[in-house]
């Protein structure tokens, strides 16, 4: 038996072949040479195990009264607290989502309302061209300027 | 007391009917609540829930099917269920004990929730958990419950190949995850 046949069989059994040793009598010979499959059926078998200890075999007589007293004390409560605070979770979410929505939709909106939109033409009328200021206390464009005039002066 | 004959007496409102259905069936539901829930207290509760919504809404069961699988089939549902509002329980919970964690007097309140108590359990069973819920149906129902590919098929109302589908895409899943376990 390999690795691969001896996985399939671990996860191919069901928890009761686990607990009455079915599986571990298969694959005794592997589990005593690999031990990373046993490690795989040691950890799978108790859960398998811990899962069936938990299983009921007997009946208790009086579950059949608690049922019923419950039976009675939902036909005595014909509104259902439950399902009123379920839909309450439900609405609140809903109304929440609503204004989040509407929230984040005016914050989109706002940058191109009427308003803004008109203050924005008139701050960009009003300032002046980039260019007009460029270079305007260079040092250097005052040396530029004095030796283009004076040339043309020379020129005339 | 065969099926017709109990569902007819719940109909009618017949206590000797409810008793039997009760008796009958309590360890079979309780079961397969607790594969679901791996906690006593839960699946008692929710077998409970069971009976009350069998009892109550008896009419509602078809006869093309048995007994014993209707009330796997409420038994599933409700235990999911129970599963999912835990999970949304927990949610505000942690929401409430984020905000309510600075202030003076607060007392934490005790959430019962399988999902919390799935801290402490094995790696296995966590990931038995994770399975996608067709697949976890299949598996318990299979190999926690030991029921046939054909009963499983029956109660999740899917053809025998399907079935089979499923428990060979959950044992996939189950030996990816615990493959990678082992790896770390």
């Amino acid at each position: 038996m390999n690795c691969r046949e001896c996985e399939n069989i671990i996860f191919e059994a069901n928890a009761a072949q686990f607990v009455n040793n079915q599986v571990k009598n298969l694959l005794e010979p592997h589990l005593s040479l690999c031990s990373h499959c046993h490690q795989l059926y040691t950890d799978y078998a108790k859960e398998m195990e811990q899962h069936f200890s938990g299983r009921r075999t007997q009946a208790d007589d009086w579950f059949y009264a608690k049922v019923a007293d419950q039976i009675k004390v939902a036909n005595h409560d014909p509104v259902n607290t439950r399902n009123i605070f379920r839909l309450g979770a439900a609405f609140s979410g809903a109304a929440a989502a609503i204004f989040l929505g509407i929230f984040i939709g005016n914050q989109l909106i706002k940058p191109i309302s009427e308003s803004d939109y008109y203050s924005q033409v008139e701050v960009s009328a009003s300032m002046p061209y980039a260019s007009d200021n460029l270079y305007q206390d260079d040092a250097f464009l005052l040396v530029l300027e004095s030796y283009l005039s004076e040339t043309e002066k020379a020129a005339e | 007391m065969t099926d017709t004959e109990l569902i007819q007496g719940l109909i009618n409102g017949d206590q000797r009917a409810g008793r039997f259905l009760v008796d009958e069936y309590q360890i079979m539901v309780y079961n397969t609540c607790y594969s679901f829930l791996h906690n006593v207290h839960n699946a008692e509760d929710v077998t409970q829930d069971v009976f009350i919504e069998a009892i109550k809404h008896a009419s509602r069961f078809r006869a093309e099917a048995k007994v014993s699988t209707w009330l796997y089939r409420i038994a599933i549902n409700r235990s999911l269920n129970y599963i999912r509002n835990n999970r949304k329980r927990r949610f505000w919970h942690e929401i409430d004990e984020f905000l309510n964690s600075g202030k003076a007097g607060h007392e934490p309140v005790e959430v019962n929730d399988p999902v919390e108590e799935s801290e402490k359990k094995s790696f296995i069973a966590r990931a038995i958990d994770a399975l996608p819920k067709n697949q976890r149906i299949a598996f318990s129902l299979n190999k926690l419950e030991g029921l046939s590919y054909a009963q499983v098929a029956e109660i999740m109302e899917l053809k025998l190949p399907a079935v089979e589908s499923l428990l060979h895409r959950a044992k996939m899943n189950l030996q990816k995850k615990l493959k990678s376990y082992h790896e770390i």
